[in-house]
């Protein structure tokens, strides 16, 4: 596989896993008074201020031969999946924080009508919370997508940097610049930055949008 | 973290048909990157076995073999770094053997003429020399024992820039961000660079030493590949590139 469809892979697997992980979470963190919700929220935004080294050594731990996974006959170093799990680590907080905040800007009351007009807790969050928080949330989708495009420390410390294997987009332009390929380099870097500056144009138009839509409340809570 | 371990378990299942293609995975010493792709063609060419190569420090390599990293060859560029994993029962038995010497140079970077001996490096001029990291880089550690034996390291200590390996020396002298590089003669282009060859007394000879790894499923590929580099057509090759043959 070529380093741009490597890195495809990487990013479409990462980013399903962060949104199967992160759109859940997002939703306790703003929603729910969670037991210790401040910690937890607390570790997963560490990836975002942490030495892409210091994440890269815990996945070395974490999947190693030593590690919990490997116990189980899971083997992910040196493997396309290492570098799925190093991309999804490091994306996750960016959608778990805009998602937080989009789930916290839908009025309360919207949901509570939809409770009284005998909605199930299930249909109250598919049907008026997931709605009004889309705009936000797929903003959260986009900064993880990209931010798990790009990841390259803690993936070159994890799965490498085997072409055709693991060697990713980040890491290929590494490699030709070790190697002196500057024409290579250039076209990927050329490539890589107007994916970024696509991604996050996007992620503009997404969030000026969603408060061009921010409802009005229509149901005070309370009242005389 | 924990929440993606199931995700990551189910993909596992998925990755198992790329990972059984029938290509020959070499780690090789980052002062082979010149001669790799010739390498590489000529043994597919005659064995009809495609190779991969994974550059780095033969440190760095060593380490990533240690921790599991799929490799079927490993081409140091020295011999302690086999050392390491023959202690630790990690090499198919009776497979090392010494392919090349590899030679330290003084490449010219941002200051246009090399430095004509060693000792010249000394000069205040040389604000920035770069080595490969000593700790890992077989070629950064050669260069320290010559500074060492130059009785110069201690001058140069605080411009020394460290490189992440000998590829990286080199490619920090063309962008012309250090004054010169302890660099290594394989990656060395007349249309390029301008070097001086340091003498191999200088140091520790760079037993650029190749083996097999053990418990992968392509031994006898790996084998092929060992026995070519070390043969009539792989020695062809790398005297072209400038290695003192063994």
């Amino acid at each position: 596989m070529s380093p741009l469809q490597l890195s495809g892979l990487v990013t479409v697997v990462a980013t399903t896993a962060i949104v199967a992980v992160g759109v859940p979470l997002a939703w306790l963190l703003a929603r729910q008074r969670l037991p210790g919700g401040v910690l937890i929220e607390t570790l997963i935004l560490l990836p975002l201020v942490l030495p892409p080294s210091v994440v890269g050594y815990y996945l070395l731990m974490g999947l190693g031969e030593a590690g919990p996974l490997a116990a189980v006959g899971v083997r992910l170093l040196f493997t396309w999946q290492g570098a799925a799990v190093a991309s999804a680590v490091v994306g996750l907080p960016l959608l778990v924080k805009s998602g937080k905040a989009a789930f916290a800007s839908v009025d309360a009351a919207l949901e509570d009508a939809a409770r009284v007009c005998g909605s199930s807790e299930w249909e109250v969050f598919t049907r008026v919370t997931l709605p009004l928080a889309r705009r936000g949330l797929a903003a959260g989708v986009v900064l993880a997508a990209a931010r798990a495009f790009g990841e390259f420390g803690a993936t070159l410390m994890v799965a490498g940097s085997i072409p055709g294997r693991t060697q990713t987009l980040p890491l290929a332009i590494y490699d030709a610049v070790q190697a002196g390929r500057y024409a290579d380099a250039h076209t990927l870097v050329l490539l890589t930055s107007v994916l970024a500056f696509l991604s996050l144009l996007l992620v503009a138009r997404l969030e000026r949008d969603s408060v061009m839509v921010r409802p009005h409340p229509v149901m005070p809570r309370g009242g005389p | 973290m924990r929440a993606l371990i199931p995700v990551a378990a189910l993909l596992v299942g998925c990755g198992s048909n790329t990972s059984g293609d029938a290509h020959l995975l070499v780690a090789a010493a980052s002062d082979l990157s010149g001669v790799m792709p010739a390498l590489a063609a000529a043994f597919e060419a005659a064995h009809g076995v495609p190779v991969v190569a994974t550059m780095g420090s033969s440190g760095q390599l060593a380490q990533q073999i240690l921790q599991g990293a799929p490799v079927d060859v490993f081409l140091s560029a020295d011999a302690g770094s086999v050392d390491q994993l023959e202690a630790r029962g990690r090499l198919e038995p009776g497979t090392r053997a010494v392919y090349a010497i590899g030679s330290l140079v003084l490449l010219a970077g941002r200051i246009s003429e090399p430095p004509e001996t060693l000792g010249a490096v000394a000069e205040t001029a040389y604000a920035r020399v770069a080595l490969a990291n000593p700790d890992h880089a077989p070629y950064g550690a050669a260069a320290r024992q010559a500074l060492e034996a130059a009785g110069i390291l201690e001058a140069v200590a605080g411009r020394l820039v460290i490189a992440e390996n000998v590829r990286q020396t080199v490619q920090f002298a063309e962008t012309r961000s250090v004054d010169v590089a302890i660099a290594a003669l394989s990656l060395m282009d007349s249309t390029r660079h301008r070097w001086t060859v340091v003498p191999a007394g200088a140091h520790e000879p760079l037993a650029q030493t190749a083996a097999v790894i053990a418990g992968r499923p392509q031994t006898a590929s790996a084998r092929a590949f060992v026995g070519f580099l070390t043969g009539e057509q792989g020695r062809e090759i790398l005297a072209r590139h400038r290695f003192t043959l063994p």
